[in-house]
């Protein structure tokens, strides 16, 4: 028996993933949910990999790190950095929800889209997939990507929490982008696509 | 968003970071003095009640260093009030004097309750050491473990009670993934009435009759007490502790001890593997519940005890058990059935165990073609200075003013961001090592007379931690070297504090800055020069000034933090500066830009064979126009 719902959220520094994790925290708490969340920080560094466990449960207590190989649903702010978490954390046929965005290295050398995907593809039963960055740019606010994928994995169905209490948690976190926040929401939630 | 700390709402469920849960902790047991010195995994501690601290009557300090911190901490439980005084793993060590006093003379009326970030693995730090081993064989005082955020808040809580209760300072032991994990937090009351300080100090206060009687203080009477009265009624608490939970259902042969987080990834192991266990949690580690144990020990015929980051416990075990009962065995770190370093998880645990009950381990997927597939790129956010950072200039102008003099120097660093300088392309030094430890180091390599010259980098909040004494002790004995001060204006590793010089200190008063130059000065230092490190050119040619004189001197690379720089703008709603971009018709690809200075922002491209610049990244400081050999480098023209 799963005894707890358990997501990472895999970007890169200054993506926001930290952000991300704890409004699903806020929104996890209003829905009756224990939570516990593991971040590591570091160097107040932009451009590093970013991990954050989320685990909610109902019963019990648990720690915040999630066990190689058992995670339910990778979050990726970043491809690259959503396969690479999955290889680690994804549970076997588990669920991949990931911007399609690349940053890429100084020295450009980034492997394929296809490959990614492809490689993704051998854990995941399902991979759900979005450009979070543009649709976060044409919105207005390219810091607005994190709650792309936000919108994107509620769109997916992998979030377990109300929609309004999601909501209300973007809008009370920043209340002057509140409008843009809840827009890009409704965005990823409707334009995330499943991938064949 | 006003501090959720803050909220005045008991019964309330909040999501805090375990650094917040301990400064709500700090709140609701009414502590009206807190001090600490920045250092991961710690300093959301401090700097969440700076926030907060005058609505609640209290006073927050960034200390110069966690020694001063101690003592400051000192001086407000001897006038009544209650200290806390956090800080990371190796602050602790700067603690230590202080502290074994304070655990043989007693502290005053006032609580004191120590939390400690020690950092199992070493994420943000220069080494794991286990800070119980200072705690319980050094200090000899109570030692309190949380698992996670709530039992952080309410440990704290629990921590002053018993410290007043004892005399005693208690230590409350984090590590990192209960200083840095997040969680449900339920609140308790925030106390209204605050204590009036008055000073206590007397003789017959600190329990020490003797000098009245007799007029002198026997220190091995002071030690005694310690363990004839103080340990005795701590052990006491311990067995009686709510948070020194036993479970046994009868007819386990095996038995688990579990400290802190651990205590988590053992209750999840074992529903796991589906194995039947006795089951002692450790929220109170020292001094160990001995009746508790015994209890544990009676019924089965194995204990393994799981903990981070040395065995102390497991030590403690042993050594009860070795009388209680010398039939059961022991298994731990020492027995090598848990790992002696690093952090532990539930894969961990569950190994463990799974050998010690004959149950099979868990069986984790290889996925070795996927793994085989990303391992080309794994290197690819590498950690590095961030783009404009002024630390990178002032090392490549130290690099070519030693070219151009032909010197080759012997390079220390110290503890901050700047460590990223001792790594390519810069590589400002060979050696770095704890805090202080550049001019610390500089004294001894300059007396042996090895190499052209000795060069001490060291950062601002840095050198008023731990780098003046040694400057000082240069002076004294005439160790001739140089100290490079790099001055960003901030505490930038742990997350932009102010320090002394920045004229602003944790409640937001405007103060006096320390001034560096005048402290360099004062320590004997004649030759001294303040450069700018963005004027690469000019700083180059100051910094041959100064190498080429044959005497102590001190370059002081004054630019602010650009992390902190871009903040501070965005704060007043100013856009970041302009990016720049590489000329492609001019760039010739002779990669001095990527090989010599390394601009996170600077990208290569393999294909055209030359450099362009990432505008998401690049944050204008100019610094690349200037070591562009080819002149290729140029601001952008608003689109």
């Amino acid at each position: 028996m799963k005894e707890t719902l358990d997501f990472i959220f895999a970007g890169v520094g200054g993506q926001g993933s930290v952000i991300a994790a704890r409004m699903i925290g806020d929104a996890a708490i209003e829905a009756g949910y224990r939570v516990a969340i593991g971040e590591t920080h570091g160097a107040g560094q932009r451009g590093g990999s970013v991990l954050s466990h989320v685990r909610l449960w109902k019963e019990g207590s648990y720690g915040p790190l999630i066990m190689d190989a058992s995670a339910d649903v990778v979050l990726g702010l970043e491809p690259f950095e959503a396969l690479k978490s999955a290889a680690r954390f994804l549970k076997d046929s588990g669920t991949v929800v990931t911007s399609d965005h690349p940053i890429l290295p100084p020295n450009k050398n980034y492997p394929s889209m296809d490959d990614i995907f492809a490689n993704a593809g051998k854990i995941a039963a399902k991979i759900y997939a979005l450009d979070a960055t543009q649709i976060a740019k044409d919105a207005g606010d390219v810091a607005s990507l994190n709650i792309v994928v936000i919108g994107a994995a509620f769109g997916a169905g992998v979030l377990p929490i109300n929609e309004e209490i999601l909501k209300k948690t973007i809008a009370e976190r920043f209340p002057k982008a509140a409008g843009i926040n809840l827009n890009v929401f409704e965005l990823g939630k409707k334009m995330v696509k499943q991938r064949e | 968003m006003a501090s959720k700390v803050a909220i005045d709402a008991p019964g309330k469920k909040m999501l805090l970071m375990g650094n917040e849960a301990v400064a709500r902790g700090a709140i609701e047991a009414g502590c009206q003095f807190a001090s600490a010195y920045p250092g991961t995994p710690s300093s959301e501690i401090l700097e969440t009640l700076s926030d907060v601290a005058k609505d609640f009557g209290m006073h927050a300090q960034w200390s110069t260093n966690e020694m001063v911190a101690l003592w400051a901490g000192a001086g407000a439980t001897y006038c009544g009030q209650r200290a806390l005084v956090a800080g990371k793993h190796h602050g602790i060590a700067w603690m230590v004097d202080p502290l074994i006093n304070f655990a043989h003379w007693q502290i005053g009326r006032g609580g004191m309750v120590v939390a400690i970030g020690d950092d199992p693995q070493g994420h943000s730090s220069s080494n794991e050491f286990d800070s119980r081993n200072l705690a319980s064989r050094v200090f000899e005082i109570p030692v309190l473990e949380p698992a996670d955020p709530q039992e952080a808040k309410d440990f704290v809580k629990i921590g002053f009670e018993l410290s007043e209760q004892l005399k005693s300072p208690i230590y409350v032991r984090l590590t990192t993934r209960v200083c840095h994990g997040t969680g449900d937090v339920t609140y308790g009351e925030i106390p209204k009435e605050r204590r009036r300080p008055d000073f206590f100090a007397t003789p017959i206060e600190l329990g020490m009759e003797m000098i009245s009687k007799y007029g002198w203080v026997d220190m091995a009477y002071l030690h005694d007490r310690v363990h004839t009265v103080r340990l005795k009624e701590a052990e006491e608490i311990s067995n009686n502790f709510t948070h020194n939970i036993l479970t046994i259902n009868g007819g386990e042969e095996l038995g688990i001890i579990a400290t802190g987080v651990t205590r988590h990834y053992v209750e999840e192991a074992v529903r796991k593997l589906g194995i039947k266990a006795a089951f002692l949690q450790l929220g109170m580690s020292f001094p160990l519940p001995t009746e508790k144990v015994r209890k544990l020990l009676k019924g089965v015929k194995k204990v393994v005890v799981f903990e981070e980051t040395d065995p102390v416990v497991e030590t403690d075990v042993r050594s009860f058990a070795k009388d209680a009962a010398p039939g059961v065995q022991i298994f731990g770190k020492i027995s090598g059935h848990t790992p002696v370093s690093g952090e532990l998880n539930v894969l961990k645990v569950m190994n463990t165990l799974a050998k010690i009950s004959g149950k099979d381990a868990p069986v984790i997927p290889e996925r070795a073609d996927i793994k085989e597939m990303i391992s080309p790129y794994l290197g690819m956010r590498r950690i590095t200075l961030c783009a404009a950072c002024p630390h990178r200039a002032s090392g490549y102008v130290v690099k070519k003013a030693c070219e151009a003099l032909g010197i080759d120097y012997i390079g220390v660093g110290d503890i901050g961001c700047y460590g990223m300088m001792g790594l390519p392309p810069i590589l400002s030094f060979q050696l770095t090592n704890a805090m202080g430890g550049s001019i610390g180091m500089a004294n001894g390599i300059a007396k042996t007379g090895l190499g052209d010259r000795v060069i001490a980098f060291i950062g601002d909040s840095t050198f008023y931690h731990a780098g003046l004494p040694s400057l000082i002790n240069a002076s004294f004995n005439n160790a001739k070297f140089t100290t490079v001060i790099l001055d960003n204006s901030v505490t930038g590793m742990t997350g932009f504090q102010p320090h002394p010089g920045t004229g602003q200190n944790a409640m937001g008063e405007k103060v006096n800055p320390v001034s560096i130059e005048a402290l360099v000065r004062a320590c004997g230092i004649d030759e001294v020069a303040i450069l700018d490190p963005y004027n690469i050119t000019k700083s180059i040619e100051g910094t041959k000034q100064l190498l080429s004189k044959d005497k102590a001197s001190c370059i002081i690379f004054r630019r602010a933090c650009s992390t902190e720089y871009l903040r501070q703008r965005r704060k007043q709603g100013l856009a970041p500066p302009k990016p720049f971009y590489v000329d492609q018709n001019i760039c010739n690809g002779c990669m001095t830009c990527v090989n010599e200075f390394g601009c996170p922002a600077i990208i290569w491209d393999d294909n055209t064979q030359k450099a362009s610049i990432d505008d998401a990244q690049c944050r204008g400081c100019a610094n690349c126009t200037q070591i562009c050999p080819q002149k290729a480098i140029k601001m952008a023209v608003s689109k």
